[in-house]
């Protein structure tokens, strides 16, 4: 996952200007709110040590799947 | 919507329509600004404040959801056991219409030794591995055949030095006998109850038509009081869609800090001619689901659905069934690319076969069910949830049972919380315990 890089997270006060959760830049003057959705940190399919983690689909409780049964945490 | 080579979805900003929400999903970036300034972002027309927008999103991160497919197609598949057909309760709704005279076969020990030798072959090495008793009917309902394929998969998993682990879909209908040995041998279970004892034994009576509430009641009691790591799944329907609040005060109450999983009920096997219960109504569903996350702001529960939990994460792919795929192995040896019993024939791509012990695998089935990614269904193109839904399920989308509607309505009031300025909604957390510090007791 060479390519997903990790974004710095950094807080930025402003009176006119509200950064949520931290952003990697400046907030533009124009934007109002800003919400790093934190992607680059946690992503569906990571592979680590073998196995797939963070597949939402299953083993967490939500796959709503056609099957009405299974319901995975992990 | 693609501008200026940038993939945006511009959004109603419920509280304030003179504002948008703006979406960027692969930018991990969402933001909000006033009407007049999105019109100058999606202009054809030069502008200063379009220059600096797209510079400013171009120096982000990108991710690049070629590179996840990528890699699940390098990992090793997960193999899924559906140990038998049969099951001690007769739900209404159950997909693979277990117990029915033509669903009462069990896995024999031959094949469970021969599927799991053949898999052990099949896989390269790894640290880890999971494996899972899922699809046809209730695990434990033969419980010696599970036993022993739990101890063969140790075994085999024990000899390439692998860490096994291992998790199961369950009704909870059974002693302490089962439960101690799932306990002991489990890390992740899916327990099946809908609730209060007016909605279990409605919806999941046993199999001599009494009620199955008191039995997983049990089961739930004994995983909260051994710290298993467990969540709770419930099948909601017209009939229960009434009592959600109940019911969610019914978990809060008797099993703090765990997530319930609430779905829409799906008509497939038994649950398509079903004439005691009904699917919820979509749309008010998806409605209802909103209301809970407001509901339970202050309790301690975490409700979990398909259209909600993935606010936190973002993927290509519905799930990893059809994303590697992995094997779900029926009794007969079948493999398939879905947990769902008779589920249709794009998701089978294999067979072990028990006479000539030589395993199937059908390549040019594997790359179809690998094209099942939402990068390439046209209809999701300008779709703000196509990286939370990943299409949603491949099976529904061959059924024409798609979910969008409640997708999109939760997806939207969810995108707005994290914009607004008032209480935040309570939806679950995705996050895998794999990596990840626990948010709560089960997690």
């Amino acid at each position: 996952m060479e390519t997903l890089l990790v974004q710095q997270t950094t807080h930025q006060d402003s009176s006119m200007n509200e950064t949520i959760a931290g952003t990697p830049s400046e907030i533009l003057d124009f934007i109002e709110k800003e919400v790093d959705m934190g992607f680059f940190n946690q992503h569906s399919f990571e592979v680590k040590e073998g196995i797939v983690i963070n597949d939402s689909c299953q083993r967490i409780s939500k796959c709503g799947c056609n099957c009405n049964h299974c319901t995975w945490l992990s | 919507m693609i501008f200026n080579n940038e993939e945006l979805f511009f959004l109603n900003f419920e509280e304030d329509l003179t504002k948008k929400i703006i979406y960027a999903p692969l930018r991990s970036y969402l933001a909000l600004a006033k009407n007049e300034v999105i019109d100058k972002i999606k202009s054809d027309e030069h502008s200063t404040m379009k220059e600096q927008f797209f510079k400013m999103l171009s120096e982000k991160s990108l991710l690049d959801m070629k590179v996840i497919i990528d890699n699940l197609h390098k990992v090793n598949p997960e193999i899924s056991l559906a140990i038998t057909d049969n099951c001690n309760l007769r739900c209404l709704y159950c997909h693979a219409s277990a117990g029915e005279p033509h669903k009462l076969q069990t896995m024999s020990y031959k094949m469970i030794d021969a599927i799991l030798n053949k898999y052990f072959e099949f896989i390269s090495d790894t640290a880890n591995l999971r494996v899972s008793f899922n699809g046809g009917g209730e695990p434990t309902y033969d419980f010696n055949k599970l036993v022993y394929a739990v101890n063969k998969v140790k075994e085999l998993a024990s000899k390439r030095n692998i860490k096994c682990k291992l998790s199961m879909a369950t009704n909870g209908v059974y002693g302490n006998k089962v439960r101690q040995f799932i306990v002991k041998e489990f890390s992740d279970i899916s327990l099946s109850f809908d609730g209060p004892a007016h909605i279990q034994n409605l919806h999941r009576p046993m199999a001599n038509g009494k009620g199955s509430f008191s039995k997983v009641f049990e089961t739930a009691k004994y995983f909260h009081d051994s710290k298993l790591n467990f969540a709770f799944r419930a099948t909601v329907s017209e009939y229960s869609m009434n009592y959600l609040e109940e019911m969610i005060d019914f978990f809060a109450e008797n099993f703090p800090y765990k997530s319930i999983g609430l779905e829409n009920l799906n008509p497939f096997g038994r649950g398509k001619n079903c004439s005691e219960i009904n699917p919820p109504d979509k749309i008010k569903f998806s409605e209802r689901i909103v209301d809970l996350l407001k509901y339970t702001s202050d309790k301690p529960i975490k409700i979990i659905n398909s259209a909600t939990t993935d606010y936190d994460l973002i993927r290509p792919v519905f799930c990893t069934n059809v994303g590697i795929p992995s094997w779900t192995v029926d009794v007969n040896g079948v493999i398939y690319a879905c947990h769902r019993d008779d589920a249709p024939d794009e998701f089978i791509f294999g067979k072990y076969d028990i006479n000539t012990n030589s395993l199937q695998l059908d390549t040019t089935k594997i790359e179809n069910i690998r094209k099942m990614v939402v990068l390439n269904y046209e209809e999701c193109k300008d779709c703000f949830c196509k990286y939370h839904c990943a299409g949603d399920c491949p099976d529904r989308r061959l059924t024409d049972k798609l979910n969008c509607i409640t997708t999109q309505n939760i997806g939207l009031s969810i995108l707005n919380s994290k914009l607004s300025n008032n209480k935040k909604l309570n939806y679950g957390n995705t996050l895998s315990s794999t990596n990840n510090p626990p948010r709560f007791i089960n997690e």
